[in-house]
């Protein structure tokens, strides 16, 4: 392996990062926050050691095959994520090194949990930059890094896919480069967009800011303790729910629509099926909200339960309520709440969990082995849109969707082996692997991962790592195979 | 500006892996998906998944402000097809199709109506690399530059050879008052751009460039018969053959063409007039040896079936054929048949790759020919008043390791450069430089070798 080329596209991405902590380096100081000491170290660290591993490998030139490409994108995450977590262990209010790590990596992963117990005392910069590695992580490192920098030429297609959700991604220009660039377009477009909503509807800048960072990112860290309960109201409520609901979509939908091409919404066969499940779940809760009295009016059911479903679907995990008080009076509350963790946002969006297409075409595979059954002689296809999926692709995705459960399964047992309740083993699996953020019980909206043990720290670290990579990437590096020559 | 190209095979890998390299928008199109998700991992295109002839398809790949569509699929009808909906879409877009059918393009007239710039027919470009061989026998590969004034001819050098063992400062002593250039000596898989002190070697491939008018001289020198080739034997009667017969026959050269199907043979026999038409296996050795083989200047096998080619090829050649030559569908052949013995391979992909690239060309760049297969080139354009290079003797430029200007081209003259040599601006200058020393070469020159 060329060790040295990989180490040359690592620094790289790593000195993007080290010159992103200017702007809460810059914050710190104007506003002059007591947190600019940490910014101006980590800055320091990260920029100085990616410099010098980038000079000392900068004529190293050559190609990434396929190993290399599966190295670059793990390495690249695991190591973006420690020298985003330098801000947080400098500035002490988080702990030991493994709290700042979980901050950094649940930031990145766009999760959105925290092991912060009090979130709104943290100086301005350090929110802020909690906003801009959710950011930043939503549409990608790599992706970023294939924008900006020119040294990802050739073998930039396969870091994209590794980073770009979905089991089918397709480049909306011929060149990774331009794809990678319009995307990031695309991002900031809409991200400003909702920036400017918040902050009309009163918001304060700064909030608006940092809330639409980790809404587009679907990431879900939020600047105030009670995340969007108490201090947001009814209209920046509804621009949250909206921008949440765009982030879960594909983003070449998108760009198309920026384009002028609105129908291409409609064409979509993904985009219908997420809509109609996100309605048919809103329906569902805020029904039986109203009906077991937990809301009194029909209007606060439906303003509460299309909040929480959007939010848990596209995997950002804002809440606009407590929802764990509604557990006890609507069992179907928590339930769905899994389930809909589970689907997770669209091919190509902001947005975790195992892909709306992967449970659609899972199903229609099922579907077609009852249908076969039945009718032995017949030829029938899997199509999404109108169109054939190919067998190697419904090979891949059924692939994926036992991976992912038994990995949740793996997890979940070494959690309740750590002494957790069947409720927070559950969901502290699922939400860190879906990249969502609260969970249910010991870790539940109002809580935080604060109180979970070292080792479950860091067995929820890989889980949202192996969520936002898509599992295959990571785990890769742990079969012997992928060492061998 | 997007480039569309449809049929990725051969012809179309290689094109669109060298625009993707100078930084150009391509879309791929092609109807086998696998062979497409197979070639994403090398190139950074863009990749279709369709029948290219399709208007829908061809405007999702975005003809409409596409700057050129090379159809280069298997299929004639498709290609045409493509063109014509693309003149539809976007008139303005150059367009290139590769046909394979002779028919075609005995009635070019027929096919105006499509707007086609430029049509491949990548057997007939592999007949005219054959012929361009042949003249140049018993060279091995002949590459053309400023019009074919300057040659670059490769030879193998032979054990025992008046070269085997020199060292190059030390060929004029081979032949008083003459000393040639070598360009570049090929060994094993590498290639090395030499110095004077560098030895010669048997089993090297030695490229020298030379002046048209001086090629007797250097064959002398090489120690090689040069009596010019007269008698060829072709195995393999399909239209390629028919084809290189039919030019050969013109030529004045006598031609004995062996094919397989006895209904083949009478049309063969039908469509030529002083060839003699074979009947008969390529590899049936008796038949070889009854109709004289080793009396044979030259031996091409140009049946579809690659394998036998290279087999036939080797039996002709044990059976006494001094210059042996097969066509070969599959590039990585190219360079394998010269280490078992075989004299030349040509493959119809490399040469309508030539052609089309040569169609490309533009700006400063004059002509880029590959050579062997992928890994240096050698390129024709024209010097800048701007460039470091211009204004100074050779010898104390910095030239790039892997570069070697081999000949200088003026209005009236041609000439292979000494160390004194001062290139002035405007003039043809013609380099060869391996493949990691282009960009380099670029640079001295300041002159971008794009080809579109």
């Amino acid at each position: 392996m060329n060790i040295r080329l990989i180490i040359k596209l690592l620094a790289a991405l790593n000195l993007v990062l080290g010159c992103t902590m200017i702007i809460p380096l810059v914050m710190a100081f104007v506003l002059k926050q007591p947190d600019i000491k940490a910014f101006a170290v980590s800055l320091t660290i990260t920029v100085v050691l990616s410099t010098a591993a980038y000079l000392s490998t900068r004529k190293v030139r050559g190609e990434l095959n396929h190993r290399h490409g599966f190295l670059v994108v793990s390495l690249g995450w695991l190591s973006v994520c420690f020298f985003g977590a330098l801000p947080f262990y400098f500035g002490g209010q988080f702990g030991d090194f493994t709290n700042c790590y979980f901050e950094s990596v649940s930031g990145f992963t766009t999760t959105g949990s925290t092991i912060l117990t009090k979130i709104s005392t943290l100086p301005k910069a350090t929110l802020f930059w909690r906003s801009i590695i959710q950011w930043y992580g939503g549409m990608g490192i790599i992706v970023l890094s294939l924008a900006i920098l020119p040294l990802l030429g050739v073998g930039g297609m396969q870091l994209f896919k590794a980073e770009v959700p979905g089991p089918v991604t397709d480049k909306i220009q011929p060149r990774v480069r331009d794809t990678a660039k319009l995307l990031w377009r695309v991002y900031v477009i809409i991200t400003a967009a909702q920036v400017l909503f918040l902050w009309l509807g009163g918001t304060s800048l700064f909030d608006s800011i940092c809330h639409s960072f980790t809404t587009m990112a679907t990431g879900g860290f939020s600047t105030k303790d009670d995340s969007v309960m108490s201090s947001f109201g009814l209209y920046n409520e509804m621009i949250i729910t909206f921008f949440m609901f765009l982030g879960g979509v594909n983003f070449a939908l998108h760009y198309m629509a920026l384009k002028g091409d609105i129908k291409a919404y409609f064409r979509d066969g993904e985009f219908k099926v997420y809509t109609g499940i996100v309605v048919t779940a809103t329906l569902l809760l805020a029904v039986v909200l109203y009906l077991v009295h937990i809301y009194d009016s029909p209007f606060t059911a439906l303003r509460y339960s299309v909040f929480q479903v959007v939010s848990i679907m596209t995997t950002t995990g804002y809440n606009s309520a407590d929802y764990e008080l509604w557990t006890v009076a609507a069992p179907i509350a928590p339930v769905l709440f899994i389930l809909l963790m589970f689907i997770g946002g669209t091919t190509g969006s902001t947005g975790g969990g195992m892909k709306v297409i992967r449970v659609w075409l899972a199903i229609k595979h099922g579907y077609r082995e009852l249908f076969l059954l039945i009718h032995p002689r017949a030829v029938r296809m899997v199509k999404i849109g109108g169109k054939v999926v190919p067998e190697a692709i419904l090979d891949s995705v059924i692939g994926f969707v036992v991976l992912y459960i038994l990995i949740f399964i793996f997890a979940t047992i070494i959690m309740s082996l750590l002494g957790y309740d069947f409720m927070t083993s559950v969901t502290s699996v699922a939400t860190t692997l879906s990249n969502v953020g609260p969970g249910l019980g010991e870790v539940g909206p109002t809580d935080n991962f604060n109180g979970i043990a070292l080792a479950g720290k860091w067995l929820l670290i890989a889980c949202m790592l192996i969520g936002r990579l898509e599992i295959y990437t990571l785990i890769l590096l742990l079969v012997p195979e992928f060492w061998r020559r | 500006m997007k480039i569309i190209i449809i049929g990725a095979g051969d012809v179309g890998f290689y094109i669109a892996d060298k625009l993707c390299r100078e930084g150009r928008q391509v879309v791929v199109i092609d109807t086998d998906n696998e062979r497409l998700m197979s070639l994403e991992e090398h190139i950074d295109a863009q990749f279709i998944n369709g029948d290219g002839s399709s208007p829908e398809l061809l405007k999702r790949a975005g003809i409409e402000q596409a700057g050129m569509l090379i159809a280069v699929s298997n299929r004639d009808e498709i290609n045409l097809v493509a063109c014509m909906v693309a003149h539809y879409f976007s008139p303005q877009t150059l367009k290139i199709a590769r046909l394979r059918n002779p028919d075609y393009q005995r009635y070019p007239d027929a096919f105006k109506s499509f707007n086609i710039d430029l049509f491949i027919n990548p057997e007939y470009e592999a007949c005219k690399k054959i012929e361009n061989l042949l003249e140049a026998a018993p060279a091995i590969d002949v590459v053309k530059f400023a019009d074919g004034r300057v040659l670059l001819v490769g030879f193998r050098i032979e054990a025992e050879a008046l070269m085997d063992g020199s060292k190059l400062y030390n060929l004029n002593k081979i032949m008083p008052g003459y000393a040639p250039l070598v360009a570049a000596i090929y060994r094993g898989r590498n290639v090395i751009v030499p110095r004077g002190a560098d030895q010669l070697l048997a089993g090297d491939i030695a490229y020298f460039a030379v002046l048209a008018d001086q090629l007797p001289r250097l064959l002398k020198l090489t120690g090689k018969r040069e009596t010019p080739i007269e008698k060829v034997m072709i195995a393999g009667g399909s239209n390629t053959g028919l084809y290189l017969a039919q030019q050969l026959e013109q030529k004045g050269m006598k031609v004995k063409l062996i094919e397989r199907s006895q209904a083949r043979c009478e049309e063969l026999a039908d469509q030529l007039s002083s060839t003699t038409v074979l009947c008969g296996e390529s590899m049936d050795a008796e038949l070889l040896e009854e109709e004289n083989v080793s009396s044979m200047d030259a031996f091409i096998a140009l049946s579809k079936d690659e394998e036998d080619n290279i087999l036939a090829t080797l039996l002709a050649k044990s059976l006494g054929v001094h210059f042996g030559i097969t066509l070969t569908n599959r590039l990585d052949y190219v360079s394998l048949v010269s280490s078992i013995g075989i004299d030349a391979a040509v493959s119809p992909q490399l040469a309508a790759v030539s052609r089309i690239m040569r169609f490309l060309r533009r700006g400063k760049v004059r002509s880029v020919e590959a050579i062997r297969a992928r890994n240096a080139e050698g390129i024709e354009f024209t010097a800048l008043e701007s460039s470091k290079a211009v204004g100074r003797p050779l010898k104390e430029i910095d030239f790039p390791e892997g570069s070697l200007v081999i000949a200088i081209v003026k209005e009236n003259e041609v000439f292979i450069p000494s160390g004194d040599t001062v290139i002035q601006p405007g003039d043809g200058v013609v380099i060869f430089a391996t493949r990691k020393a282009i960009s380099k070469v670029e640079e001295l020159f300041s002159v971008k070798f794009e080809y579109y």
